[in-house]
């Protein structure tokens, strides 16, 4: 079993970023592998659990909430998510930790591999 | 849990997104945890350009102090400054020309490689 973290930096609705990631996630996660995300710039927008567009048949916070069910640790930058009025995460779906960068050096630390999105 | 080479790239201009200065926030960031990781600091293609000299640096002086405390310098591609039509003169002092073929090593012998 494998370790695989993503940094994601790409909110919803604009860029793929996020689906990309998850859909490599999610797949990793199906074969056993342990998976890692740390949501980092506008990455944070993806657990507002108020979202709604009717273009799009499942929401990015939807997919983010299956992969928390199939064990994905998902951490959000801190500093992120009050910059952009997120306060500290209290609209985010459930299973989203809110914490900083030395997260992510631990995650570094963890991984045998890393993508950027 | 170990140590890590981790290799940012920085690929876009030091304007119009915020990448050029939340990467080094990033980096300073995976410096600074418990393991020791080792970053590399390599400009590319337009993110040259925040290497030069005369770039407002305001809103990365806390990062590049930290990143320089450590020891580490900016390393630009030089190919990438050949293309832009950029002298290695107008690089600024803390930056460090390197070859494609340098890069291409860094990125071989990383642990780790983030885009920004």
């Amino acid at each position: 079993m494998s370790k695989i973290g993503f940094l994601l930096t790409g909110g919803p609705f604009q860029y793929q970023h996020w689906e990309t990631a998850f859909n490599i996630g999610e797949a990793a996660l199906d074969k056993g592998h342990e998976v890692q995300l740390f949501l980092y710039l506008d990455g944070v927008y993806n657990p507002i659990k108020h979202q709604t567009f009717p273009d799009l048949p499942v929401m990015p916070k939807d997919r983010l909430a299956t992969l928390v069910e199939k064990g994905a640790k998902v951490i959000a930058c801190g500093i992120c998510v009050n910059a952009r009025g997120l306060e500290k995460g209290k609209e985010y779906i459930e299973g989203i930790i809110v914490g900083g960068l030395p997260d992510f050096a631990e995650m570094v630390g963890e991984v045998d591999r890393l993508v950027a999105l | 849990m170990a140590d890590k080479r981790v290799v940012f790239t920085f690929n876009r201009a030091p304007f119009g997104s915020v990448y050029y200065t939340e990467g080094l926030r990033a980096a300073v960031g995976v410096i600074s945890g418990i393991d020791e990781h080792q970053v590399d600091l390599i400009y590319l293609g337009e993110g040259v350009r925040f290497a030069l000299k005369g770039v407002d640096r305001s809103d990365t002086a806390m990062y590049l102090n930290t990143l320089a405390d450590y020891g580490y310098k900016l390393k630009v591609e030089r190919e990438s400054l050949t293309g832009l039509g950029i002298p290695e003169s107008e690089l600024a002092s803390d930056a460090e020309v390197i070859s494609r073929s340098q890069v291409l090593e860094l990125i071989k012998n990383a642990d780790l490689t983030i885009d920004m």
